[in-house]
């Protein structure tokens, strides 16, 4: 029994690489937002990439060791310090039974995720351990972390890593010129071209509500829609659509004003039209986003996400490489 | 500028998904081409992971390292070209039939007195029309489970609320736009709380954790706070695993 939460962060959640195979019952695939800092901090303490470890947002847990073990934290810029010494980011650090996991100021990006060596075992629920709080599932108890809770770990399969690193060139980080990359569709047809034209003119700014759902976005213009008639089922506002599923990284915007990027934990469905979809590449990069920064969407083709798709791919491979 | 869409319609969802859309609303007709069509993409070629029913569309996933979108698109364009969906509709498998009980009004339904005053109907007469139909379940999702059931009369062509509440809880019977909705967990929602089954739809330590599935039917009765706790859910749960043992 070897974590204990002495104290618990903000929003720290244990989370994999989710639980894909359950949307058509409403269940979405959820788990880590920033999917490379998960498998990158797996990888570093030689964990199976989809091993359980923990997310936070913007403020560490503060943590126990009741045995020795190893871990790494990826993602966000934030100081890690064992019994008071800063550590460094994106290393794998080894630890005595006794010693105090804690974290200092976060200097950039948003998400931190903490890998420890053998993996978080708590009980796998519908296939995997990414807590789900809204439906109450996986996790510790369904729910973010508590003071006092206690996370068991996986048998340790490697030993001897400590000061292993992931070089800062395969550190993938939003930049104060991130875009956004978006393949229009869906209900794109329900504004006016105008509208669609403005929506990657704009610069738009991350809300306060940001979270495991979803990013919402502000200070765009407002859209035109294109009349019609009310279809069954659909309420009354032009945003309005008889009830569908909402995909992941899609773009919804209520009431024409303000997008909300869907994300790991966003309901599987519901009644607002959405204009395309966020590409699988950059929804990592959502994650790291704290609020109040500005960004642009892009448009992008099928053929450019899959490129994204690639060289994110090649970005993972490089990191196996490494860390041989 | 009036919007015009032919369907069915077949759009990319980013990289990894597609969806096919039988119409721009639901019908039962379309309902039951989305959920002949969810039958078909059981043979769809290696890559397509997962597929899930909505009121008028089907969400595809597919992983493009192993199959590219062109490739699903066209297998979707060719069982769309080749299949009379309506013959195919007439083949369906017969879902289940559940007569649920409801405690109607008070604490249980607290916007069931707001009804007269948007529907010109009596408490009465709506909870009477409510429960003197056989409803389909057309899909699950939203929130684990929440079951979408069609389709009501005029009568029940409600607003929804602009701003949602406090969550309601699981087993929460809500109406909006000509349809009910029954979630399985508690939610945040802008529909109107009507009434409470004593049922619980989910229970994910089951084999089967859901009660309810596309396909199936619905038809509520009305019960009294007192009838509704000597209700055993276990009978319901019993018939479902009996079922579905039986396919």
């Amino acid at each position: 029994m070897p974590v204990k939460v002495i104290e618990s962060g903000i929003l720290t959640t244990i989370q994999d690489l989710g639980r894909p195979g359950y949307y058509h019952l409403g269940i979405p695939v959820g788990g880590a937002m920033d999917r490379l800092a998960l498998r990158s901090a797996n990888a570093l303490v030689g964990n199976p990439e989809d091993a359980a470890g923990l997310e936070f947002a913007f403020m560490g847990p503060v943590m126990e060791f009741t045995e020795d073990a190893s871990f790494a934290v990826c993602g966000a810029d934030i100081p890690a310090k064992v019994n008071d010494v800063e550590q460094p980011g994106w290393t794998v650090i080894d630890v005595r039974s006794g010693d105090i996991l804690s974290f200092g100021f976060l200097r950039s990006r948003a998400r931190g995720y903490i890998a420890f060596s053998g993996g978080i075992d708590t009980p796998q629920s519908l296939g995997s351990r990414a807590t789900y709080a809204i439906g109450a599932l996986g996790g510790y108890e369904g729910r973010a972390l508590q003071p006092n809770d206690i996370l068991p770990l996986g048998p340790e399969k490697t030993g001897g890593r400590a000061g292993k690193s992931i070089p800062s060139n395969l550190r993938r980080a939003t930049s104060a010129s991130t875009k956004l990359r978006m393949i229009p569709g869906l209900y794109w047809h329900r504004i006016v071209k105008k509208s669609q034209l403005n929506f990657f003119e704009d610069v738009w700014t991350v809300a306060n509500e940001a979270d495991r759902m979803g990013y919402r976005f502000h200070g765009g213009r407002e859209m035109k829609f294109v009349e019609r008639e009310q279809p069954f089922g659909a309420g009354s506002d032009p945003s309005n659509i008889t009830d569908a599923c909402y995909p992941y990284g899609s773009v919804q915007v209520p009431s024409g004003t303000e997008p909300i990027v869907l994300h790991r934990d966003a309901v599987s469905g519901g009644g607002y039209f959405m204009i395309g979809t966020v590409i699988s590449a950059d929804m990592d990069l959502i994650a790291q986003l704290q609020p109040h920064t500005k960004v642009r969407f892009a448009e992008v083709d099928m053929a450019a996400a899959l490129n994204a798709r690639a060289s994110r791919k090649a970005m993972l491979s490089e990191i196996r490489e490494v860390l041989k | 500028m009036i919007e015009r869409v032919r369907y069915p319609r077949i759009c990319p969802v980013g990289d990894q998904a597609l969806l096919v859309e039988f119409g721009a609303s639901y019908s039962r007709r379309t309902s039951r081409q989305v959920l002949a069509f969810d039958n078909v993409m059981n043979r769809a070629p290696r890559g397509v992971c997962e597929t899930a029913p909505t009121l008028k569309s089907v969400l595809i996933h597919f992983d493009p390292e192993l199959i590219p979108a062109r490739q699903v698109e066209n297998w979707c364009r060719d069982q769309l070209a080749e299949i009379d969906w309506d013959t195919k509709t007439e083949r369906l498998r017969e879902g289940l039939r559940w007569k649920l009980p409801v405690v109607y009004g008070g604490e249980h339904g607290p916007d069931l007195t707001e009804i007269p005053g948007l529907s010109g109907q009596t408490e009465r007469q709506f909870i009477d029309s409510h429960t003197s139909l056989d409803l389909d379940v057309v899909c699950l999702g939203f929130s684990p489970g929440l079951a979408y059931l069609a389709e009501l009369p005029k009568i029940f062509d409600l607003p929804r609320r602009q701003s949602y509440g406090r969550p309601v809880p699981a087993g929460s019977i809500l109406v909006a736009n000509r349809q009910t909705v029954l979630p399985a967990t508690p939610i945040p929602t802008g529909w109107r709380r009507i009434g409470m089954t004593p049922v619980p739809t989910f229970l994910p330590d089951r084999k089967i954790p859901f009660l309810l599935a596309p396909g199936d039917c619905v038809r509520f009765y009305p019960v009294s706070a007192k009838e509704a706790e000597k209700i055993s859910p276990e009978t319901f749960w019993d018939r479902l695993e009996h079922a579905r043992s039986q396919d």
